[in-house]
């Protein structure tokens, strides 16, 4: 085992870390949120000129590691552009297609998809490829920021998109999330510090310290999932269930951190001012598209009965022959 | 990047799987029992380990062992904690008590004891908790009074497992009382159970035989021979045995076993169970990297209690939540036992994992330490 990721990737991730931070971190997504315009001019430029959104998840490891933790960045500050949709396009799709969106039967709305043209929609039911027309700004809402309005339309030009390509979106978005919550923990962790309440830190009381704990283990084990689950896909041991198992790890750990943070936070954590307010909204979208946590155990039952599991006991699937992973 | 354990953790599984589906019966129900059929098991286990020189593969070699990886030493206790710990109460002699004499031991502490634990002949006892010192172990209080040939050792232990049936018993006591701090004073007793004046009484409890007993001290003598270490320094001691403790047990090797078992049964079960299930597998995984994470990391010198905690707290509440959902998704023809494979033994499961927040630990305490080492982290 060797848990270290390439030097050259975690540059990149640093390197985006800090042109993102100069440009104000979380507060990037506030701007965003009232000129949607800040996302082309400046946050695109900015990953453009790091080279993010030519990365390819699914090519050699040094770049594929740079793809994941350059998203975690992202992830971090809720950087309002979607690099995840940008990078899950197959490099031999690029650059007729210039976003890749799973979606699970219609559309309605989605994330950003007002900055594409040449958009595609992969149904996560195996319905197939279809062309996401965009046929609206970005309609801002509390909880979908930056969501657009699509038709998903035939005429995808019978393009098929790879099952990797598929299982590394979800494993993408698994990367964005994780960023997340990890700023969460730590603004969590240092308010719990600084804040006083009879007269001593609340950090200081059992029920505080419970909160941040399960937040941490929360936030490490998404982490793992992610890791572990872009290792599989990338060696070509992964099947939909793996996928579908780090979505559902995502939704948990984000529906625990984000709990136990407001819960931490008290009212001011419920404030725009706050960056955990943001970070709740912006990360929404994600954890509720394609689809929330029902769905996703629904999915992967079925899936884990076609495919089996691997662990250290592995689920054979249900028809008894070997599993795939 | 690779999380891969390696090829010579695989074929090291791959071997054990094949050793223990000779060596265990169908029925077998794990080793904390009585019964002499039990112990021809456990005896043939431990025989052929150690014939194998499985059973200290990851000692050093100058003490028997094989030099092992750490992830061969993972995978031999995946295996044999999915496999109801086939080498009974042996295991803490392998794991920690041997370790912990390499480190602190004499030569000639050595030389008694090494020999005979790689062997797999020497059940060794802890004892650590008393029945006012729990989660506060520091504040532990059992005397050993100096005298001119040594000490004398008057009071009790408690929740000592296995100490019925142990030789040994790894025994923390005070030896003096230091104003500043409640952490020095302890010194650590190797002690032969047989010594006059050890008594133990078993104490009946949900998990079974073995689990918890008092252990009574009645004018025990005690020589510097028997000291562990440094006099009152114990402390140093005990740190080194939680540490090895808190990143040993792989619960989570056992509740993938029972999760593959059950997938069959699953597949006719209602939609919730069904998800239950799903739900069960992911944290199963989770708990598992979170597991080798923290392994990876003390092997690199890097663990942090964020780090070793947090594997720990995701691994009992798997064990919690895997023993409810098996024993759900059975019903009732779980709550009995039976004769026929590991699900038969679904009611002894679910007893045993009671205790699995609270043994080594509780999860109270293990939160206390993440949250800790979160918030020094959040400062940097
Ligand atoms: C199956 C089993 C086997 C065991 N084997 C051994 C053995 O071989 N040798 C040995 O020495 N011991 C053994 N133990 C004892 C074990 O180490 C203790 O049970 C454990 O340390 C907790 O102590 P306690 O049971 O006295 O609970 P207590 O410490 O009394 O705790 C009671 C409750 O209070 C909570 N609590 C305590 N302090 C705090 C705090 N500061 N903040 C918040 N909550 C707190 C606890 O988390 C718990 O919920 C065993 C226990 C079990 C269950």
């Amino acid at each position: 085992m060797n848990r270290a990721w390439a030097p050259e990737a975690r540059d990149l991730q640093s390197a985006v870390r800090s042109s993102l931070a100069g440009l104000g971190g979380v507060e990037l997504a506030r701007a965003a949120e009232e000129k949607a315009a800040v996302r082309v001019e400046q946050l695109r430029p900015a990953l453009e000129s790091l080279g993010v959104l030519e990365l390819d998840p699914l090519g050699e490891e040094v770049e594929s590691s740079a793809a994941v933790l350059a998203v975690r960045a992202c992830g971090e500050v809720v950087a309002p552009y979607p690099v995840t949709r940008v990078l899950s396009v197959p490099a031999a799709m690029r650059p007729g297609v210039d976003a890749l969106y799973v979606v699970d039967g219609c559309a309605g709305f989605l994330e950003h998809a007002d900055l594409f043209e040449q958009a595609i929609a992969v149904d996560a039911n195996g319905g197939g490829v279809r062309r996401a027309a965009n046929r609206s700004a970005a309609v801002r809402a509390p909880l979908d920021p930056f969501g657009a309005a699509v038709d998903l339309v035939d005429g995808a030009g019978g393009v098929a998109v790879t099952e990797s390509a598929v299982l590394m979106s979800y494993v993408l978005d698994a990367f964005w999330i994780a960023g997340a919550l990890q700023t969460v923990a730590t603004d969590a962790a240092r308010y719990a510090t600084q804040r006083r309440q009879f007269g001593k830190a609340i950090a200081t009381f059992g029920e505080i310290r419970w909160r941040l704990a399960d937040i941490a283990v929360a936030v490490d084990g998404l982490d793992e999932m992610a890791t572990f689950t872009w290792f599989q896909v990338r060696r070509g041991r992964a099947s939909i269930a793996d996928a579908l198992a780090v979505r559902l790890a995502m939704l948990e750990a984000a529906g625990s951190v984000l709990r136990n943070a407001h819960q931490v936070l008290g009212a001011i954590g419920l404030c725009e001012e706050h960056d955990l307010t943001v970070v709740d909204r912006h990360v929404t979208p994600t954890l509720i598209r394609p689809f929330g946590q029902g769905r996703t155990v629904a999915l992967l039952v079925d899936a884990i009965d076609r495919f089996g599991y691997g662990g250290t006991f592995d689920v054979a699937p249900g028809d008894g022959s070997i599993p795939t992973i | 990047m690779d999380l891969d354990l390696g090829d010579p953790a695989d074929a090291l599984r791959a071997r054990l799987r094949e050793l223990l589906t000779e060596l265990l019966p169908d029925d077998w129900a794990g080793p904390f029992s009585d019964d002499p059929e039990v112990r021809r098991v456990v005896r043939s286990v431990l025989d052929r380990l150690a014939d194998e020189r499985l059973l200290t593969i990851d000692w050093p070699v100058e003490y028997g062992g094989a030099a092992a990886s750490v992830w061969e030493s993972t995978v031999l206790r995946e295996e044999m904690w999915a496999h109801l710990e086939p080498r009974g109460p042996q295991y803490m002699g392998l794991s920690w008590v041997g370790p912990t004499l390499m480190a602190f031991g004499t030569e000639a502490q050595k030389r008694t004891h090494l020999p005979p634990i790689a062997a797999g002949r020497r059940i060794w006892c802890q004892g650590f908790s008393e029945p006012e010192a729990g989660s506060d172990l520091g504040s532990l209080s059992l005397p050993a009074t100096a005298d001119d040939d040594g000490w004398v050792i008057n009071g009790q232990k408690i929740w000592t497992s296995y100490a019925p049936i142990a030789d040994w018993c790894f025994l923390a006591a005070r030896t003096s009382h230091d104003v500043r701090s409640k952490n020095r004073g302890v010194t650590i007793f190797l002690l032969p159970m047989d010594r006059a004046g050890i008594s133990v009484r078993p104490i009946a409890s949900m998990m079974g035989e073995q689990h918890l007993n008092e252990v009574f001290f009645d004018e025990v003598r005690a020589s510097r021979a028997d000291v562990l270490g440094e006099v009152d320094e114990g402390w140093q001691v005990i740190k080194y045995v939680l540490n090895h403790e808190r990143v040993g047990i792989p619960r989570y090797a056992r509740d993938e076993r029972l999760l593959a078992e059950l997938a069959e049964t699953t597949r006719d079960a209602d939609p919730a169970s069904r998800a239950d299930f799903a739900r069960a597998l992911v944290h199963a995984r989770t708990a598992r990297l979170l597991n080798h994470r923290a392994i990876a990391l003390r092997e690199q010198g890097g663990l942090t209690d964020r780090a070793a905690s947090g594997a720990r707290i995701a691994s009992i509440q798997l064990d919690q939540e895997v023993a409810g959902l098996v024993l759900d998704i059975l019903g009732p023809a779980g709550l009995r036992p039976g004769t026929d494979g590991l699900l038969s033994h679904a009611e002894d499961v679910y007893r045993y994992a009671r205790s699995a927040t609270i043994a080594s630990g509780t999860i109270e305490i293990q939160r206390m330490l993440v949250a800790r080492s979160l918030m020094q982290e959040a400062k940097q």
